[in-house]
């Protein structure tokens, strides 16, 4: 009905119109597109910052909460449990077989060193987790593989290396079966990570979310072995530990790690979260968990959202970027309304020439659509100089300022659609004059 | 003037919806704007608050031992001993972390007197040695500096307890002994924490520096932004670098940041250096998000304004062009061209009137959801009046261009289509 065979010819018109008036149309343009230009670039941080960043599993990946509380002062007693485990309580949930598959991680600073020599010694992060961190997060490899569950439980000396790291020590060639010594110990290499990016870095909180993954990985069986303390990111504790050796750091009522489940069901679900809630009921009995029995299980877009990874700051900023969009489709709409009044006399003669009111409408809108057209394509220009100014203002913005296909699509829709929003009523109001009306003072 | 409201005001009533949306624009813009730069103005004061340190000319370096010694205080004061050798070298330090670089170490301390029972102030205190106050020219007021022999060197990673001696800044001075004069602190007794009962005695007032949270702007941003403190103590971790602070002589920087560097590593090559940074640099990195907030927020007021006036001239443009020959008849009647423009400029001063009413009721409101979302203080109002001037100036600017335009019409225009 709105497609036929005239459709090209009032296509033509709408072009000789926007022509006809070019000061204005220019005008609405340029509206249109610092509006767009403007708000996708604060939205495209916005949505990248909040995208599922692992959309295949997100449903299925939960991290829980134990409050292990020795006291609970009145009116606390709903408090959110810590966001991070103790070292025994992780121990406990990783031997349940509820979940199909675990990740307990932290991670520390450590010396590198290559044993050929050739490569000064570095600093970089150096992580210990169980296997299940390779399969839950979906890591992808490049040379080699993850260490298998056996080798976790043998306590083996095995290691992989993020992409980077083997760079820097093999200068990129597959490293898999040679040695390198981290901290004070040796490991063979297992595996050499490929790019692994995620955005936001879901699983843990330690180094920001917008950061890499930096260093290597061994075996978190090897903790007490190797006698690694957490000395990145937070480590909370609720008594101090009892005395000044590794185990006592372990004992310790102290929350720093983090651990990430498969739960494939919302049985599984609930099963898990009545298997934590059996666990304090037991562990009241030996002084541990005095405080209501207030455990929780998350699921990752829950987690995040428990992060609030967006801010007051960026609340703000995302308001901004609307109210401006606003101000500009106003500012459109008012010009539209002028450019259709201005148009009264021509329109009469139409209508007495016979043009029906719909083909009208159809010539207007289209002629407002190729106007929001232009509008969107030079508000992509803008965003993508927006966006460039914002990766020269924050250095780490690095990989949250870059459009993609769906963002695109968003903002040309966008602009399309809130044009002709901004133009429906001045359209559809200039369609109403009487054929004669105007003709008379002709 | 005033005769001529009436029949402009009626006239807008009649073709309300160009003018109504125009006012909305002006409003919304207000709001925006007004909010915009209060924000930008508590950006910049945090920006510019004077930090109390000679920031051009010192640096950080981070320096681990790939494998640390049980005793690190003979190898520090060795490594600080030869940085301060090197010739443009003022004079070297360690730091517990690095000044102005967003973190540090806090604590809580009282003072016990008739007018302040045991109410605790949070400080931040970073710990230093006796070259401190000269590292980081830093001037003294009242009392002494360190001695050598009040500063311990713990075995990594024991932590003692409160200090015995303590160096604070005149604004914190004056908030622990809030009534005696600054010069006769020297000497006052303080505590840590709401319990701890091991005396700390101020043995000197610096003047102030600022303390490691630079960039919070909450309630209490202004009191609390001297609130620091300097400890002698020179703590050193297993598995982390310490800090070495070093100042130079005017424009040396460079060249002697490489000096250093080679100098640590000639003292002992098996060491690791992390992210050698001149306090610039720091501070640059610090101020990194308030710098962005503002401007992205000004690049956003000024596109705004540019839009609103944009949609004025518009509007006016297709006014005076509908009106060719009402002005035409006016002229023909005897009107002068002063009064066609001033019929404009009135219809204008009309919009912006109504835009900048509503817009200062929306300022407000957006202000105070702001308030209850972000750690800021309260908006001084008198920003608001600021941009009713602005918006009401550039309203009167956007209309020129139409409005003398009209002026040209000629009088003969009224009776040529009739």
């Amino acid at each position: 009905m709105f497609v036929d065979g005239k459709i090209m010819y009032d296509l033509q018109l709408a072009l000789k119109s926007i022509r006809k008036t070019p000061v204005l149309s220019a005008l609405m343009v340029a509206a249109i597109g610092i509006g767009i230009g403007a708000s996708m670039t604060i939205i495209t941080i916005f949505y990248l910052m909040t995208a599922n960043p692992n959309p295949d599993n997100s449903e299925q990946l939960f991290t829980y909460g134990l409050d292990n509380r020795l006291t609970v002062s009145e009116g606390h007693e709903d408090d959110d449990p810590p966001l991070m485990a103790t070292y025994r309580d992780a121990l406990y949930v990783l031997q349940s077989d509820i979940p199909t598959e675990q990740s307990v991680h932290y991670q520390s600073w450590a010396v590198y060193r290559n044993l050929e020599g050739g490569v000064n010694p570095f600093w970089d992060l150096f992580r210990l987790t169980t296997p299940g961190f390779f399969s839950l997060f979906d890591v992808p490899f490049l040379y080699g593989q993850a260490w298998s569950q056996e080798q976790e439980d043998n306590k083996d000396m095995v290691i992989v290396l993020t992409h980077e790291t083997n760079n820097k020590l093999f200068g990129g060639e597959n490293s898999v079966g040679e040695r390198v010594e981290v901290g004070d110990d040796f490991y063979e290499i297992v595996g050499v990570m490929d790019n692994f990016e995620p955005l936001p870095k879901y699983f843990e909180f330690d180094n920001g979310l917008f950061s890499e993954i930096e260093g290597a990985l061994v075996p978190f069986s090897l903790t007490p072995e190797i006698e690694l303390m957490k000395n990145s990111g937070g480590r909370n504790c609720i008594a101090m530990p009892e005395g000044d050796d590794f185990q006592s750091y372990l004992d310790a009522e102290c929350h720093w790690l983090h651990h990430w489940v498969r739960l494939p069901t919302p049985e599984k679900r609930e099963a898990f979260h009545e298997m934590l809630d059996n666990y304090s009921l037991e562990q009241r009995r030996f002084g541990r968990f005095q405080g209501p029995l207030n455990n929780r299980v998350f699921n990752l877009m829950e987690w995040l959202e428990r992060l609030e990874i967006v801010d007051g700051t960026m609340t703000m900023l995302n308001g901004v970027a609307l109210m401006f969009l606003i101000v500009c489709l106003l500012n459109t709409n008012a010009l539209l309304f002028a450019k259709f009044t201005g148009r009264t006399a021509e329109v009469s003669l139409k209508r007495a020439l016979g043009c029906s009111k719909k083909r009208l409408f159809r010539q207007h809108l289209l002629e407002i659509g190729l106007v929001g057209f232009a509008g969107g394509s030079l508000g992509l220009l803008l965003a993508l100089v927006g966006l460039a100014g914002i990766k020269i203002l924050i250095s780490n913005f690095e990989n949250l300022a870059y459009l993609n296909t769906d963002l695109v699509i968003i903002a040309i829709a966008a602009s399309i659609i809130s044009t002709l929003i901004a133009g429906l009523y001045p359209a559809w109001r200039s369609c109403q004059i009487a054929p004669a009306k105007y003709l008379k003072s002709q | 003037m005033k005769m001529e409201i009436r029949p402009i005001a009626s006239s807008m009533l009649r073709n309300r919806t160009g003018p109504i949306l125009i006012c909305l624009q002006i409003a919304l813009t207000l709001a925006l704007v007004v909010n915009s730069v209060f924000i930008i103005q508590l950006q910049m004061e945090k920006i510019a608050r004077p930090l109390g340190t000679d920031v051009d000319n010192t640096a950080n370096f981070n320096v681990a031992l790939v494998d640390p010694l049980d005793d690190m205080e003979a190898f520090v004061k060795n490594d600080l001993d030869e940085i301060r050798r090197i010739p443009g070298i003022i004079d070297a330090t360690i730091v517990l972390t690095p000044l102005h670089a967003g973190g540090g170490m806090s604590n809580g301390y009282r003072s016990v007197s008739e007018t302040n029972t045991g109410q605790v102030t949070n400080v931040s205190v970073n710990e230093i040695d006796e070259h401190g106050l000269n590292t980081l020219g830093v001037e003294l007021l009242y009392g002494r500096n360190f001695r050598a022999d009040e500063v311990p060197y713990p075995a990594p990673n024991v932590q003692l307890g409160p200090p015995k001696v303590v160096l604070v800044t005149e604004s914190l001075a004056r908030k622990l002994v809030p009534d005696s004069e600054v010069a006769d602190i020297v000497g006052k007794v303080i505590y840590q924490g709401d319990l701890d009962t091991t005396p700390i005695e101020i043995i000197g007032i610096m003047a102030d520096v600022a303390a490691h949270w630079i960039n919070y702007s909450g309630e209490f941003a202004d009191e609390a932004a001297y609130h620091f403190m300097l400890s002698p103590m020179v703590q050193t971790w297993i598995g982390e670098g310490h800090n070495y602070v070093f100042r130079t002589e005017p424009g040396a920087q460079d060249r002697l940041m490489a000096e250093v560097t080679d100098k640590l590593y000639e003292i002992n090559p098996d060491r690791l250096l992390y992210d050698p940074t001149t306090q610039a640099e720091i501070i640059r990195r610090n101020h990194e998000g308030n710098v962005a907030i503002a401007t992205i927020l000004g690049v956003i007021s000024v596109l705004m304004i540019m839009v609103t006036s944009f949609g004025i001239v518009g509007l006016a443009s297709f006014t005076v062009n509908q009106r060719t020959r009402q002005i035409g008849t006016r002229r023909a009647l005897g009107a002068k061209r002063r009064d066609i423009f001033r019929y404009f400029l009135v219809e204008n001063i009309l919009l912006t009137t109504i835009g900048v009413v509503l817009g200062s009721a929306l300022a407000y409101g957006v202000h105070l959801f702001l308030f209850s979302i972000m750690h800021i203080p309260r908006m001084s109002f008198s920003l608001i009046p600021v941009g009713v001037v602005v918006l009401y100036v550039l309203g009167f600017v956007a209309v020129i261009g139409p409005a003398r335009r009209a002026t040209r019409v000629a009088p003969a225009v009224a009776s040529r289509a009739v």
